[in-house]
């Protein structure tokens, strides 16, 4: 039977785990191994008040290790966690200017990872994941040693922000001697950290190193008040709730220890300790003897239950544990969402998130739902009534969900409810009808955080509009307008404020545009010749956001200007290529024709502007003229507009741009742009063919397009095959030869015929189908003779 | 090119603003791009007391391309040629666009104060300069009195 209760654990069906342990202990009488085994199934079952129960009992019956509650704390964890990943990060890219992503504290030492993110690079230095903190997106740990701090960020850390830079290096001294670990020593941290605090009262970390510290030694009063500050002072960082709980614990205070690392652990997961600690709290409490009267006991938990008890209560609901967190981000959300709507940005996307913050709760009540539903004809486990702890979940239905959500108790989800008979159809059913039943509880659970939320409220009112005015402290900090100098934040290369600023490995920042400018001509950094190599080859594009931040917030008219400038050149660069005359880049090369594809290679630095400016405005359009070494003007008068199919980077950034040629032009006037050539043109169309004369022109197609052919099968294969490998087969004659740029046959026998470029130009100005014609057929008949010879 | 660019506008208002000590530069009053520019010879150099002019042109492509520097007064120096063309990299294959008028003009003013014998653009001098330098140094004393004397530079 344990067995099979086993396999029915291992296989996650813990509802038939849960019967199997009920009736082996029915039946065979209780043992530690059964009790734990049912204590496991329920809290996977997201059962939590039975299975605290049953651990209780699994306690009775011998000696258990902290290591046993393994499935408890993954359970609670699981239950518990917040959908910060999402939210949070939507919001602290939003706020993020100088505050750290990991520490949530002034940044110290910054560096700007690839992604556009900066942190102290202590934080990055202590992180072992290969992702950010704060997008998920691949960095490269191993190099952190060749990434300089951002030079923009701390020139102005320093400047703007001197108490906490004063207070930062207080620190320092601090952690050294914390480090060196002697009690001396300790005490000497301590001063450091008062000092510090001292200066800069609003440093959450300064209060934790002297948690720490105090903890260290033994002072574990202290340690907690240090770490309710902390917790006053950044209630989204987990690591409060870990100081917090590290006190609480050593004071003795198991229960309020459990619930600071459980706290610390919805925030983050990962945290390691937080989860041993976790497991030895959990393990105090439940191996702790039964009270001498359990009935008083158990009357006074019900009138005036712990945070521990009422979390069991409700299923470790993420609004009763971190209230101000859940709340907070709720209104951090809508606020972004109101900035969005109102803004009309579609940068973020709040809709979804909030939904899937929903579920998350959802998912968690689903399982509080069910089972108190069903407690109170669950009359299994009468004999373990009596000594359990948390008794008085099998007291709180909720009425007012039963009466709305009916359908939730047949949920498949309800593993104590099922009779053994029933067990199997319910676990086919539980795949099919999970969805529903989930759709169902998502809209329970908006009334049921609703109840939550109305039921704390009052407590946490005062603090919620404390934390919602001030959610990164250091960020509301108000810079004097004396301070406030355009200069610091001024692009090295155009002596603008920066657009688009990116951050080099080597810490320097430039607008996007200027620097990619300069690497066309050298791979090397403009300010300190680092070289740029990988930069370049990764093609990274990512804006330093906290810069860009620091723009929109601090420098806000400025930056407008700024924007306003760079739309105007982008407009500019828009306009060069519309209308029946305008302004076109040139790339003066060779000829090109309408229809026909162009592959070409861009390595020279004015052209690699070229393509890019082509690109980045949309435009993806450049006019193609030959090269005239002979004449006094560098081009020739005639071209074809030619269209980006395509862009193909090298690392070293050369590409290779896949065109295909597009309109005619001829050449009115020319010019130059930032080092490359331009021209006024006027766009040429085939004259319309009129209807007498349609009949001699489609004859006359007819034959030129069947000489062309026969042209083709007098050329050597390998000659040929070429030809068809690059241009494609010969297209058929047109129906209707009256276009703009008439039948693209034409200009396919044009570009592979054997020609002099002088020919090819002419041709290419010519106005008129007919007249292409007659020369195509002079050039056919002229290869024929040759090739007689 | 429609306007001047803005760094360029920039520029010449540092430079005027705040001028680098031993060194005037004006732009020209038909063309933004050129500058005429006055070094004083650096204090125990050679060129101590002279005053040279030099001209100074930002190209179409600018900054992605260096400035063009010439001294236009005589100058005895190993790497400064006959025709007042300067050997100095960041003119050259060195040259970054986050380098600026001043910097270049500060580099110039150095290279009075540290001739580079060993890397010559004027063969002869810098023979003289590595044979017998104190000659050499003589030798540009004598040049900067007859040419570099501050009441010729305007007459020049």
């Amino acid at each position: 039977m344990v067995d099979l209760a086993k396999e029915a654990f291992s296989t996650n069906n813990f509802g038939l785990a849960v019967d199997i342990y009920e009736r082996t202990i029915r039946e065979n009488g209780p043992t530690l191994e059964l009790f734990l085994g049912l204590a496991d199934s329920l809290a996977l079952g997201g059962n939590f008040a039975k299975a605290f129960q049953s651990y209780k009992f699994a306690y009775r019956y011998g000696k258990v290790t902290p290591e046993k509650l393994k499935h408890l704390v993954a359970s609670l964890i699981k239950s518990v966690k917040q959908d910060l990943d999402h939210v949070g990060s939507q919001i602290k890219k939003k706020t993020c200017l100088f505050t750290c992503g990991y520490c949530l504290g002034l940044l110290a030492d910054p560096v700007t990872v690839p992604c556009g993110h900066t942190f102290c690079r202590h934080c990055l230095e202590k992180d072992k994941s290969n992702y950010c903190e704060l997008c998920g997106s691949v960095n490269y740990r191993g190099k952190l040693k060749h990434l300089n701090s951002n030079f923009v960020l701390t020139n102005l850390i320093d400047k703007w922000f001197p108490n906490e830079w004063k207070a930062a290096r207080l620190k320092k001294d601090g952690n050294e001697f914390f480090a060196k670990g002697s009690k001396g020593n300790l005490i000497h941290a301590l001063t450091m950290y008062t000092e510090a605090i001292e200066v800069s009262p609003n440093d959450h970390l300064l209060w934790s190193n002297r948690s720490h510290t105090h903890a260290s030694l033994d002072q574990f009063e202290d340690a907690l008040a240090d770490a309710e500050m902390v917790i006053k002072l950044k209630p989204q960082w987990p690591k409060g709730y870990f100081r917090k709980g590290f006190a609480a614990y050593g004071l003795g205070k198991y229960e309020d220890a459990a619930v600071a690392f459980l706290q610390c652990l919805a925030l983050d997961q990962k945290a390691t300790s937080a989860k041993d600690y976790l497991s030895k709290a959990l393990d105090k409490i439940l191996s702790a003897l039964p009270p001498d009267d359990p009935k008083t006991e158990a009357l006074q938990q019900r009138s005036n239950p712990t945070l521990l008890q009422k979390l069991v209560e409700n299923n470790f609901s993420g609004q009763l544990l971190l209230p101000d967190i859940t709340n907070t981000l709720q209104d951090l959300t809508r606020a972004v969402k109101d900035a969005i709507s109102n803004t009309g940005s579609t940068s973020y996307e709040p809709v979804p998130l909030l939904e899937s913050k929903y579920k998350e709760h959802s998912s968690i009540d689903k399982g509080t739902e069910s089972n108190k539903l069903k407690l109170p004809d669950g009359s299994s486990l009468d004999h373990l009534e009596s000594h359990h702890l948390f008794n008085s979940a099998t007291s709180s239905p909720l009425p007012r969900k039963r009466s709305r959500n009916p359908s939730l108790t047949q949920s498949p989800l309800s593993p104590t409810h099922s009779s053994p008979q029933k067990l199997s159809k319910s676990v086919i059913d539980m795949n099919a009808s999970s969805n529903k039943a989930q759709l169902a509880s998502v809209e329970s659970s908006a009334s049921s955080n609703k109840t939550l939320l109305d039921s704390v409220e009052p407590s946490a009112s005062n603090k919620k509009t404390q934390l919602a005015s001030d959610p990164m402290s250091a960020d509301k900090i108000v810079v004097k307008p004396k301070e406030r100098n355009v200069e610091d934040l001024e692009c090295g290369l155009c002596y603008r404020l920066f657009y688009q600023p990116v951050t080099t490995p080597c810490g320097h920042t430039f607008c996007r545009k200027c620097l990619d400018r300069c690497l066309d001509h050298t791979v090397t950094c403009p300010m300190c010749k680092g070289n740029l190599a990988e930069y370049l080859a990764e093609r990274r594009q990512a804006v330093n956001i906290a810069i860009e931040g620091i723009l929109e917030t601090y420098f806000k008219e400025e930056y407008l200007e700024r924007c306003r400038m760079n739309d105007e050149e982008m407009v500019e660069l828009i306009r060069m290529g519309s209308g029946q005359q305008s302004d076109i880049p040139v790339f003066v090369c060779t000829l090109s024709f309408p229809t026909i594809s162009c592959p070409l290679h861009i390595f020279e630095p004015r052209y690699r502007l070229m393509i890019r400016q082509c690109m980045e405005s949309g435009n993806r359009q450049f006019g193609m003229c030959m090269h005239m070494p002979d004449s006094d003007s560098e081009f020739s008068d005639f071209g074809c507009m030619l269209e980006i199919r395509d862009v193909q980077y090298f690392p070293d950034g050369r590409s290779v741009v896949d065109t295909v040629g597009g309109r005619r032009f001829k050449v009115l006037s020319r010019g130059k742009r930032d080092g490359y050539n331009t021209a006024r043109v006027e766009f040429l169309s085939d004259k319309p063919i009129t209807g007498e004369e349609m009949l001699v022109v489609n004859a006359l197609q007819l034959e030129i397009h069947s000489a062309v052919q026969y042209w083709l099968t007098t050329v050597p294969s390998f000659r040929r095959n070429r030809i068809i490998q690059h241009f494609g087969e010969l297209p058929e004659p047109d129906t209707n030869p009256s276009t703009v740029n008439g039948p693209n046959w034409a200009w396919w026998a044009l570009a592979v015929l054997p020609l002099d470029p002088r020919v090819q130009l002419t041709m290419l100005g010519m106005c008129s189908f007919q007249d292409r014609l007659l020369a195509l057929k002079k050039i056919i008949e002229y290869l024929n003779r040759r090739s007689c010879h | 090119m429609a306007g001047l660019p803005r760094r360029i506008i920039k520029e010449t208002q540092r430079l005027m603003a705040e001028p680098v000590a031993g060194i005037t530069a004006i732009p020209d009053e038909q063309n933004a791009r050129y500058f005429h520019v006055v070094v004083a010879g650096p204090s125990q150099s050679p060129y101590e007391g002279g005053l040279f002019k030099l001209e100074l042109f930002l190209p179409e492509e600018y900054p992605m391309s260096a400035p063009k520097v010439r001294f236009m007064t005589k100058i005895y120096h190993p790497n400064i040629d006959k025709l007042g063309r300067i050997c100095l990299d960041i003119l050259k294959d060195k040259w970054s666009p986050a380098l600026q008028i001043r910097t270049v003009l500060l580099s110039i003013q150095a290279l009075l104060s540290a001739p580079n014998p060993d890397d010559p653009l004027d063969n002869s001098v810098a023979e003289h300069w590595k044979t017998n330098e104190k000659s050499a140094i003589d030798q540009a004393r004598q040049w900067t009195q007859l040419h570099a004397r501050a009441n010729n530079v305007n007459s020049h």
